[in-house]
C-alpha cells in the first residue's frame, strides 16, 4: 500500500526535471525524445494508481464520505488577486479554504469573511497534503514574496502542490500565469510560469490555465496615491502597453470558467479592454485627480544596468531576478490579447468588463468624497481608512 | 511491455461501464441530495458575513471599497447564492459519471478517507525526500557544500591575517615567526 503509493511519486517527480531540461534545450529532436519518456512515465503512474485503487476502492466506497464539489482551496489567498477570488467564491456559495503561511500578522479578514484558514507553506512540501483533504478544486494564486527566491515557492512549491493534487484526486486545478510567458525565457519568473504550465498539462489533471496581463489594483498605490499626496511619481519611458484588468473581473470570469465544461483543459488569456502605457496612466490620474503630478522618469537602461550590477553578487541575485522584467519592458510592445473568443467561450458580454477609466474614476470619486467628509487636506501624508 | 497491461485494463473498465451506469446514476443523485442537504447549514452563516468584514491594510483598503459596498446590501448577496445553487448540481453528475466510468481510483479519490490516507503517505514521502536530499553525497570530496565551506574559511583566514597586520604592524613573515616562536618550534628571537 504505502510502497505502491511511494512508487508512483518518484515517477511524477521525474517529469519536472525533464521539463527544465526541455525548457533549456532549443533543439527539436530532444524534446520528442523527452516526450516519449514523459508518456512512459505517465503510463507507469496510471498503472500504479490503478493497482493502488483496486485495493482501496471497496473499503473507500463502503466507508467513504464523498468530497463535496463546492469545496475549494485557494492558495495565496492574501494576495491582490487571491482575496478577490476568496470573496467571489464566498459570495457564490462555495466552501472556501485558504492556504496561508504562518506569519506574525495572521489573515484575520479571511476568517471574518467566513473562509476557513489553514496554515501551510509551499516552501515546506510536507505541510501541503493535509490541507488538500476534502477539497474538490484548487485555485492557485500564490507567488513568492520579493524578499525570497522565486524558485523556492514558484517552482518547487508549485511542483509539490501539483503532485499532491494529482495524487489526492483533485478534480480541477486553476493556475494563473503571465501573458507571453513562453516568449521571454530569459526572465526567471516567466520561464517558471511556462514550465509550470507544461507540468500541469503533462500531469493529467483537469486544469484551467489563465494568463494575466496586469491588475488595476497595483496602479492605485503606484500612481494614484502619490498624485493625491503631491509626491513624486515614478514611471518608466518604456513604450510597453499593458491591458490592465480588475481583479474582481478576473475572479468572476474564473468561476464562470470553472463551471463551464468547454473551458476544461484550456489555456486562456485575460486582458482588459484597452492597453495603456505608463505615461497615459499618469495623465489619466492627473486629469481625474484635478492636479498635476511630479513625474520622475526612470529610463529602462538604468533598470538594465542595475540588473547587471545586482547579478554580480549572490545576495542580490533575487533582486536581479525581479529586475529581469526590464527585458520585458524593452522588448514587448503590447501586453494585451484579443478577448472575443474567450468571451464567447465563457458566454460573457465584453461590455461587463470594467475599464480603467471607470475604475480610476470610481476610485477618485470615493477618495475625494472621503477626504471632503473628513475635512482633510489633500497634502495629508498619513491617510487611514 | 508497459503498453500490454494497460490495454486489457481499459477493456475491463469499458465492460464495467455497460453494466453499472444506472447504479452510478443513483449514486450521483445521492451525492446531489447530500450536497443540497448541507445547503441550509451554510445559509445561516451568510448573514453574519456581511456585518463583520474588517478593514484590510492601507493598499487593499484603497482597492476594496467596491467589495465593501457589497456586504451591506442584503439583496445583492442573496441573488448570487440563488444563481450559484442551480449551477453546481448541473456539472456534478457528468464529472462524477465520467470519473466513475473512466477509472475506479478516481472514484475512490472522491472520498475523504482516501484523501486522508494519500495525504499521510505524501507527508511521509516528502519527509523522506528531504532527508535523502540532506544525506546525498560523501562527506569528503569536491562537493558544492564543501567548496563553499572551504572558500569561507579561506576568506576568514585572509581577513584575520590582514586585520592582524593592520592592528599590530607585523607583516605576514613576522607573524609566521611569532607563531613558530610561541609554539616553541624554532627559536627565532
Amino acid at each position: 500500500m504505502a510502497s505502491t503509493s511511494l512508487a508512483t511519486l518518484p515517477s511524477q517527480l521525474a517529469s519536472p526535471v525533464r521539463l527544465r531540461r526541455r525548457a533549456a534545450l532549443s533543439s527539436a529532436s530532444r524534446p520528442h525524445f523527452l516526450l516519449h519518456r514523459a508518456t512512459k512515465g505517465g503510463s507507469q503512474c496510471r498503472l500504479a494508481v490503478t493497482c493502488n485503487a483496486q485495493a482501496v476502492a471497496p473499503t473507500s466506497f463502503a466507508q467513504g464520505t464523498p468530497v463535496r464539489p463546492t469545496s475549494i482551496l485557494v492558495v495565496g489567498a492574501t494576495g491582490t488577486l487571491g482575496r478577490q477570488v476568496v470573496r467571489r467564491a464566498l459570495d457564490e456559495g462555495y466552501d472556501v479554504r485558504c492556504l496561508v503561511r504562518p506569519r506574525p500578522a495572521p489573515a484575520d479578514f479571511l476568517r471574518d469573511w467566513g473562509a476557513t484558514v489553514v496554515n501551510a507553506d509551499l516552501s515546506k512540501p510536507e505541510t501541503i497534503p493535509a490541507t488538500l483533504v476534502g477539497i474538490h478544486a484548487v485555485i492557485d494564486c500564490a507567488t513568492g514574496r520579493p524578499e525570497e527566491p522565486i524558485r523556492t515557492v514558484d517552482w518547487e512549491g508549485k511542483v509539490a502542490l501539483i503532485q499532491c493534487a494529482k495524487a489526492m484526486g483533485i478534480q480541477k486545478y486553476v493556475f494563473y500565469s503571465i501573458h507571453n510567458c513562453d516568449k521571454h525565457p530569459e526572465v526567471p519568473l516567466m520561464e517558471i510560469k511556462y514550465c509550470t504550465e507544461k507540468f500541469i498539462q503533462d500531469s493529467g489533471l483537469d486544469y484551467i490555465i489563465i494568463r494575466l496581463c496586469g491588475f488595476m489594483q497595483g496602479l492605485i498605490g503606484q500612481y494614484a496615491v502619490p498624485i493625491l499626496e503631491e509626491k513624486s511619481v515614478w514611471g518608466t519611458d518604456a513604450p510597453t502597453r499593458i491591458a490592465y484588468m480588475d481583479t474582481q473581473d478576473v475572479a468572476r470570469l474564473t468561476f464562470i470558467a470553472m463551471r463551464n465544461e468547454k473551458a476544461n483543459k484550456k489555456l486562456m488569456t485575460f486582458a482588459g479592454p484597452r492597453a495603456w502605457t505608463t505615461q497615459e496612466v499618469i495623465t489619466l490620474c492627473e486629469r481625474l485627480a484635478g492636479q498635476d503630478a511630479n513625474v520622475t522618469t526612470v529610463p529602462v537602461a538604468v533598470l538594465r544596468f542595475t540588473r547587471q550590477l545586482t547579478r554580480c553578487f549572490q545576495w542580490t541575485n533575487d533582486v536581479a531576478d525581479r529586475l529581469a522584467f526590464s527585458e520585458v519592458l524593452s522588448s514587448d510592445t503590447v501586453f494585451s490579447a484579443p478577448m472575443n473568443e474567450t468571451y464567447q467561450l465563457l458566454g460573457v458580454d465584453g461590455n461587463d468588463i470594467l475599464s480603467l477609466e471607470k475604475y480610476l474614476q470610481d476610485y477618485f470619486t470615493n477618495i475625494l468624497k472621503k477626504l471632503k467628509d473628513l475635512k482633510a487636506q489633500s497634502k495629508q501624508t498619513d491617510i487611514f481608512f | 511491455m508497459s503498453l500490454a497491461p494497460s490495454i486489457p485494463s481499459i477493456k475491463v473498465k469499458v465492460g464495467a461501464v455497460s453494466v453499472a451506469p444506472p447504479h452510478r446514476a443513483c449514486r450521483s443523485f445521492a451525492v446531489i441530495r447530500s450536497s443540497k442537504a448541507e445547503g441550509p447549514i451554510r445559509r445561516p452563516a451568510a448573514p453574519p458575513l456581511s456585518p463583520p468584514p474588517p478593514m484590510p491594510p492601507k493598499t487593499p483598503a484603497l482597492s476594496t471599497p467596491p467589495t465593501l459596498s457589497q456586504p451591506p446590501t442584503p439583496v445583492k448577496p442573496a441573488a448570487p447564492p440563488t444563481s450559484s445553487q442551480p449551477m453546481p448540481p448541473s456539472p456534478e453528475p457528468k464529472p462524477v459519471d465520467a470519473t466513475a466510468q473512466m477509472r475506479k481510483p478516481v472514484a475512490g479519490a472522491m472520498t475523504l478517507e482516501y484523501q486522508r490516507k494519500v495525504a499521510k503517505d505524501l507527508q511521509e514521502y516528502f519527509k523522506k525526500k528531504k532527508l535523502e536530499e540532506a544525506d546525498q553525497g560523501p562527506f569528503f570530496g569536491f562537493l558544492p557544500k564543501n567548496e563553499i565551506s572551504n572558500g569561507r574559511w579561506a576568506m576568514f583566514g585572509f581577513a584575520v591575517g590582514m586585520l592582524t597586520e593592520y592592528a599590530t604592524g607585523s607583516d605576514f613573515v613576522q607573524q609566521m615567526k611569532i607563531l613558530l616562536s610561541n609554539f616553541g618550534i624554532v627559536d627565532l628571537d
